[in-house]
């Protein structure tokens, strides 16, 4: 193929540094050449870039992010969306200028480049570049561009800028697009996948190999997505770090004389975190976060295929910055005082650790498939947080409140106002009533759990196992996540679920229904002897009788479905002679009774008494008893009484 | 003056005036139960039948709460709104009995008297409600100034470490430990001067407090602090206990009520001791 040869001259340009092979095509590569300005707040140099074009198809131009654009008026569809503004000040303000631009011919560019706007036709924004080409790029063919450019970052508010002295650069160069060929994805016909940068949405591009040199004043500590490779003095007060990163689909750094520089090491991964210097106490917490969640992913999904990873724990002032992935640099949230038993920067830290493999290895595309990256991720975080601190205590785990992280999630999908308005499956800028973080983390990661419910701890790391499989290092699509669904609980479960899975996720992707069963009534009526008319033959005999057998009674359990989403339910009827029935109920009739004869009466029935259905909105009405329990909310009336005695007679003096 | 005499006094003032004691425990127990069990029944209507409550065994559980679904925001209200209204009312009864305690811990009060600890307390209402609110005004008010200025000294700008704010709030408290006695003492000398004293004169009291507590300071002050520091251990102890201990009985759920409820009997004697220490001390240098 044209391709594969194209890839070994490639190869011979990108030698490989950091993994024996390449983990990805690598359609697109980079070599950046940078100088931070910490007064003027700018990175400017120059880049060497080349798309390869990966279709069959005679691709007339190239498209470029150019994200920090967005940063440059309240008019850019970024500002737009969240209805606000860079800032009031011209330095708050951020933009990137393209000085030059030519081919490998040497063939000007810039003079021919426009910005243009895909998703909404803002004529004010500016976060994409369309480039014709002097010569349009047949399949295979290689577009070489050279850039010299000015970076100016925003005052960080939101993921990438400055603070001081202090600054986060992501999405800071112009970089490619994906190009899309039909069937990728989806797609009907080749074509640019090249989205304007948005407030929910930042990240779908191709895997890369970055060599980048960054010149920075002596004083400052570089953390980057790459390994450094060398630092050499430049002069008296700056210096300049080589730095390598491969198979990754964007390169974010960091700058800041304040950082304070720590390392582990979890098997075949060098672990870097850079902290401020007054933290050092939350060290050990973001190195044992780390570290689980490669163990549970390395466990339960696939290898983490790097030798590094880079956490960035800003400091107060960059908080801006915090709870970003850049795949093998990632930023947490912390602060000095952070207690003990507040899991926050242990969830941000996984989080965003989970985006190297949502996202980052398999990167499927954030604009059009948020939940298939923050939603899936999101279920990983809750998963390794409940599991690593504890089932109850995943988000808070304090004597007097425990609360899990899938909880939390949960929650807020369930107390909702607007868990109706919207499928899931939107673009990210699509979400109305503000549904997008509802929607694709909160949602999804509670029917994913309902997924597991269903089929199964096991099934579900298999599935996501398969998908890491036939999809690292490629771009997958929601489609392709549900085909590996419905390719792997049949092989493992059989029939048990139907051919395929798409009952559920039509009813939980796709659809907007909720889920919501009850238990609307039960009772036990004893019965009687016959009583009633005896014809014998000759006469007709009135059978008064009714004896009676109070030992035997007829119960009743009334079972209903006020949802639309209709999934199986396992059902857990409990006699009070100590028995109890499992019944299983495939959920679909608007009501389904259970009739029971015996001697034995029913006291109480569960629906789903294990919750494995967390898409359900209402688990209070899941259950019925002859016999509540109210003790717990005594208890908790007595310890409000106390209190709230001892609360009045403090402040009364 | 030694300071142990005002405290053993002070002890004994406290227990001849147990039964002004039981009277703010009855009354306090009356008025939160007023707003604690239709807060209980309400949430009792909303989980029925179910067996939900399992899950709240060991502790409040969010699920739980998510799935009160709309009755939330409702009960959330309602307890709130309950909630200040209770702490507004305990107030003014706290305020009620005090003018009555103040009365009966006096020296020359040999037997404790019903009619007059009320008789007491309705007469003081007035200038005890001055001294106490003023005095609640002060304290909370150099509460915010001492952390303002904390916060100020370590730095707003976000280029100051962080540590300097957490340092600036931990030295705020331990500066806010050491000049809450003093608000104290000031106040429980302004309402013992108001109980010797026949005209009700709230701003008077105040004055008659400040400068009792500076004349006085050395003698007052340690007396004072040691009766706070004996009160935060105790007070430790309740949150641990009460917090800690969770019955799953029924009779263990009223053990905790009824030990509780103990407890509270003693912070209040507690205070009372506090009280009497202080009407110790002022008669030995009355005004
Ligand atoms: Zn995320």
């Amino acid at each position: 193929m044209v391709l594969s040869g194209l890839f070994y001259v490639l190869q011979l340009l990108y030698p490989q540094i950091i993994n024996p092979k390449p983990l990805s095509q690598r359609i697109t590569n980079y070599k950046l050449e940078v100088e931070l300005d910490p007064v003027a707040k700018t990175v400017s140099g120059t880049m060497d870039a080349f798309w390869v074009n990966p279709s069959s198809d005679v691709v007339p131009d190239i498209q470029l992010h150019m994200y920090l654009n967005a940063f440059s008026s309240n008019k850019s569809t970024f500002y737009k969306e969240s209805d606000g503004s860079p800032g009031t000040e011209e330095i708050d303000y951020g933009w990137v200028k393209i000085k030059s631009m030519t081919d490998r011919k040497g063939n000007d560019l810039k003079s021919i480049m426009k910005y243009i706007s895909p998703d909404d036709n803002n004529p004010d924004d500016m976060t994409v570049l369309d480039v014709p080409l002097p010569e349009a790029a047949k399949p295979g063919d290689t577009v070489f561009i050279k850039v010299s450019f000015v970076s100016k970052l925003p005052t960080l508010t939101h993921r990438t800028g400055f603070k001081d002295d202090f600054f986060f650069v992501g999405q800071w160069f112009p970089k490619f697009g994906v190009y899309e060929p039909a069937g990728m994805r989806y797609a009907v016909k080749g074509g640019w996948n090249c989205h304007q940068f948005h407030y929910n949405s930042e990240f779908f591009s191709n895997h890369s190999v970055y060599d980048v040199k960054i010149t920075v004043p002596k004083e400052y500590v570089i953390g980057t997505g790459g390994i450094l490779l060398d630092e050499k003095g430049e002069g008296e007060k700056k210096k300049t770090q080589t730095w390598r990163a491969e198979d990754i689909v964007d390169f974010a750094w960091t700058a800041w004389p304040g950082f304070a520089v720590y390392m582990d090491q979890w098997k075949h991964v060098k672990i870097t975190l850079l902290l401020p210097k007054d933290r050092s106490e939350q060290v050990d917490r973001q190195f044992t976060a780390v570290k689980y969640a490669l163990e549970y992913f390395d466990k339960n999904v696939g290898p983490y295929p790097w030798p590094y990873i880079t956490i960035v724990d800003p400091p107060k002032k960059g908080n801006g910055s915090g709870g970003m992935e850049y795949t093998t640099i990632f930023t947490s949230e912390s602060a000095y005082w952070m207690p003990e038993y507040f899991k926050f920067p242990e969830m941000v830290t996984i989080h965003e650790f989970g985006h190297a493999y949502f996202m980052g290895i398999l990167a499927s595309n954030e604009f059009e498939e948020p939940w298939l990256d923050e939603g899936v991720n999101s279920f990983w975080e809750e998963r390794i947080l409940d599991h690593y601190y504890g089932p109850d205590a995943g988000m808070l785990d304090h004597p007097f409140l425990k609360v899990s992280d899938e909880t939390m999630a949960r929650m807020e999908y369930v107390l909702s106002g607007n868990r109706q308005v919207v499928s899931n499956a939107e673009y990210s800028w699509n979400y109305p009533h503000r549904t997008y973080g509802l929607m694709s983390y909160m949602k999804t990661a509670t029917w994913l759990y309902t997924l597991m419910g269903i089929v199964g701890e096991e099934t579900t790391n298999e599935i996501f196992k398969e998908y890491y499989r036939k999809w690292a290092f490629k771009h997958p699509s929601g489609r392709d996540f549900v085909n590996i669904v419905n390719e792997v609980v049949p092989r493992i479960n059989g029939n048990k679920f139907g051919p395929d899975m798409n009952w559920f996720f039509d009813q939980t992707l796709y659809g907007t229904g909720i889920c919501d069963y009850k238990v609307s009534n039960f009772f036990n009526s004893s019965i009687t002897d016959f009583k009633g008319i005896v014809n014998t033959g000759d006469s007709i005999l009135f059978k008064k009788s009714g004896r009676e057998k109070d030992t035997l009674f007829k119960a009743t359990v009334q079972l209903e479905r006020l949802g639309e989403v209709m999934l199986p339910e396992e059902i857990l009827v409990h006699f009070d002679n100590g028995d109890h029935i499992l019944e299983t109920w495939d959920g679909k009739s608007r009501f389904k009774d259970f009739k029971y004869t015996g001697k034995r009466k029913v006291d109480w029935v569960k629906i789903d008494p294990d919750y494995k259905i967390k898409m359900d909105v209402n688990y209070i009405n899941n259950s019925m008893t002859d016999n509540p329990d109210k003790k717990p909310v005594r208890r908790y009336a007595n310890k409000f009484i106390s209190f709230m005695q001892f609360f009045i007679n403090i402040i009364s003096l | 003056m030694s300071i142990i005499y005002p405290i053993i006094s002070g002890a004994v003032r406290s227990i001849k005036s147990i039964k002004g004691v039981l009277a703010i425990w009855l009354s306090t127990l009356f008025l939160v139960s007023l707003v604690a069990i239709p807060m209980k029944s309400s949430i009792d209507a909303v989980l029925g039948l179910s067996m939900i409550t399992e899950k709240l065994k060991n502790g409040i559980n969010f699920d739980v709460l998510a799935d009160f679904g709309t009755n939330l925001p409702a009960i959330l209200s309602a307890a709130v709104s309950g909630i200040l209204l209770l702490v507004l009312s305990g107030f003014l009864v706290n305020v009620f009995f005090n003018g009555g305690l103040f009365t009966t811990l006096r020296n020359g009060e040999e037997k404790y008297s019903s009619a007059q600890f009320f008789r007491s307390a309705g007469t003081r209402f007035w200038p005890f409600l001055l001294i106490t609110g003023i005095m609640s005004i002060m304290v909370l008010a150099s509460l915010l100034l001492i952390f303002g200025i904390a916060l100020g000294i370590a730095g707003s700008s976000d280029s100051s470490p962080e540590g300097a704010r957490f340092r600036a709030v931990i030295i705020g408290g331990l500066i806010s430990v050491f000049l809450l006695p003093i608000f104290l003492l000031v106040v429980d000398y302004a309402r013992v001067w108001q109980v010797t004293s026949s005209k009700p004169d709230g701003f008077k009291a105040i004055g008659v407090g400040f400068r009792q507590t500076f004349k006085h300071f050395f003698s007052s002050y340690p007396v004072m602090f040691i009766n706070m520091l004996i009160q935060a251990l105790f007070g430790w102890f309740v949150l641990k206990f009460i917090s800690g201990y969770g019955p799953q009985t029924g009779g263990g759920i009223f053990l905790l009520f009824l030990l509780s409820q103990f407890l509270f009997i003693l912070r209040i004697s507690l205070r009372v001791w506090r009280y009497g220490s202080v009407t110790a001390m002022y008669e030995n240098h009355p005004v």
